[in-house]
């Protein structure tokens, strides 16, 4: 989409976790999940306020108003929001909605974060409540099923093209940084047993964009992998604002140096889930981990406690598992994944 | 945002400065309110184990809601 490629396009981005829920709070703080303790359907209460900073409390302190507008009040954590509004996502007009919010809040210094989730109506209309997680009808039509997808993907591109005209016609894009973003994927019956997402850590749920739009700068695509946890820090820096170091320190960092060709290589991303269905779920914790580098990944599924290697390259839809625990590379993935999963996070 | 002045022992604040000068710590206001946020996290954490059960059904709601469960 041409609007995308105005801003500083991250094409290879990778979520922390491939379900709204605990996705927006990594966002919103720049943290992995088991930090934020938004790290299963179940802790969606669990956010460790105290602890962690979020994007809106520091546009709050820096004396901007700050809204959101989603289809959950549990989906972003709402320390530092002014106001935290749901929408419902089967009635209301996303596009007039959003205009007017925008309308509304441009009249002073602004932070909106505002989710169109359209998207998610219809999958979980078309797909979530009519098949199971292992529904032979469903897995045996995947072109069907990308179809039915693509076309209410265009109705979220109509989206995108109206929200961005507002902000044109009200002036805003002079002196306003807007930034499309997806927070995951979905299966469109790629992988047997996960018949949305939230339950694999497979590149359809995954692998995602963003694009950050600032005014006066050109368009430019970076393809090195990125992830989700690096936007907030990218925002501060852009906006030169201090990060509080009196909270958790924030694991994610700044993407301007891709921007600025100062970094040149892949960052490693781990990405984590613990499905509501599929064939091991997990409600309360996180039991499916992964790392991903040099387009190359390692998953542990620690329930039924097996580990997938795929070369993403020559496999990109991760069906030939080349696991070999005495492979060097395996040993080197898995020393980071686990690392990762076991950081307590103990005190300095 | 208020700032309130509380009192510690000489010998804890030696330290803790210690420890701050170790770590990444700008000064020993940012290392103390760090210490003291991840305890008050782990407290709060504690206590929102009691209340798990009559939240489930609070999360179980948002997720139909959501669509995710039946």
């Amino acid at each position: 989409m041409n609007i995308l490629n105005k801003g500083y396009f991250f094409s290879n981005m990778i979520t922390a976790a491939p379900y709204t829920l605990s996705a927006i709070h990594s966002i919103m703080t720049g943290l992995y999940p088991s930090k934020h303790g938004v790290d299963s359907y179940f802790n969606m209460f669990k956010f460790k306020k105290d602890f962690c900073k979020t994007f809106a409390q520091y546009m709050k302190d820096n004396g901007y108003y700050a809204e959101s507008n989603m289809v959950g009040d549990s989906l972003v954590p709402t320390q530092g929001f002014d106001k935290a509004e749901v929408h419902n996502e089967y009635k209301d007009d996303l596009t007039n909605l959003h205009k007017t919010i925008i309308s509304e809040a441009s009249k002073k210094k602004f932070f909106l974060f505002l989710q169109y989730s359209n998207l998610h109506t219809q999958t979980i209309i078309n797909v979530g409540k009519k098949y199971t997680d292992f529904s032979k009808e469903y897995f045996d039509d995947y072109d069907r099923n990308v179809r039915l997808y693509n076309e209410h993907l265009q109705k979220m591109d109509n989206y995108v093209e109206e929200i961005y005209n507002h902000l044109s016609q009200l002036g805003l894009l002079d002196n306003t940084i807007v930034i499309f973003f997806s927070d995951h994927g979905t299966s469109n019956g790629e992988k047997i047993g996960e018949k949305i997402y939230g339950s694999f850590t497979y590149d359809y749920t995954i692998k995602i964009f963003s694009s950050i739009l600032v005014p006066g700068k050109t368009g430019k695509e970076i393809k090195y992998q990125t992830r989700t946890i690096d936007l907030m820090s990218t925002i501060l820096e852009i906006l030169d604002l201090k990060i509080d170091k009196s909270f958790e320190k924030i694991q994610g960092k700044s993407l301007m140096s891709f921007v600025d060709d100062k970094e040149k290589e892949d960052r490693v991303a781990f990405a984590e889930t613990g499905g509501l269905n599929g064939p091991w779920p997990s409600h309360k914790e996180h039991n499916v981990f992964c790392v991903r580098f040099k387009n190359k990944k390692l998953i542990y599924d620690k329930t039924p406690k097996t580990w997938e290697f795929y070369d993403l390259d020559k496999d990109p839809a991760e069906k030939n598992n080349i696991y070999d625990r005495k492979n060097t590379e395996v040993i080197e993935f898995k020393k980071l994944l686990l690392e990762h999963i076991e950081d307590k996070g103990d005190l300095p | 945002m208020v700032d309130n002045t509380i009192t510690i022992p000489p010998e804890l604040v030696e330290k803790l400065e210690k420890r701050a000068k170790e770590s990444e710590f700008e000064n020993l206001s940012d290392y103390v309110s760090y210490i003291l946020r991840q305890v008050l996290s782990k407290v709060e954490a504690e206590k929102q184990e009691i209340k798990d059960t009559k939240e489930e059904e609070q999360v179980k709601q948002k997720l139909r809601d959501l669509g995710y469960l039946n």
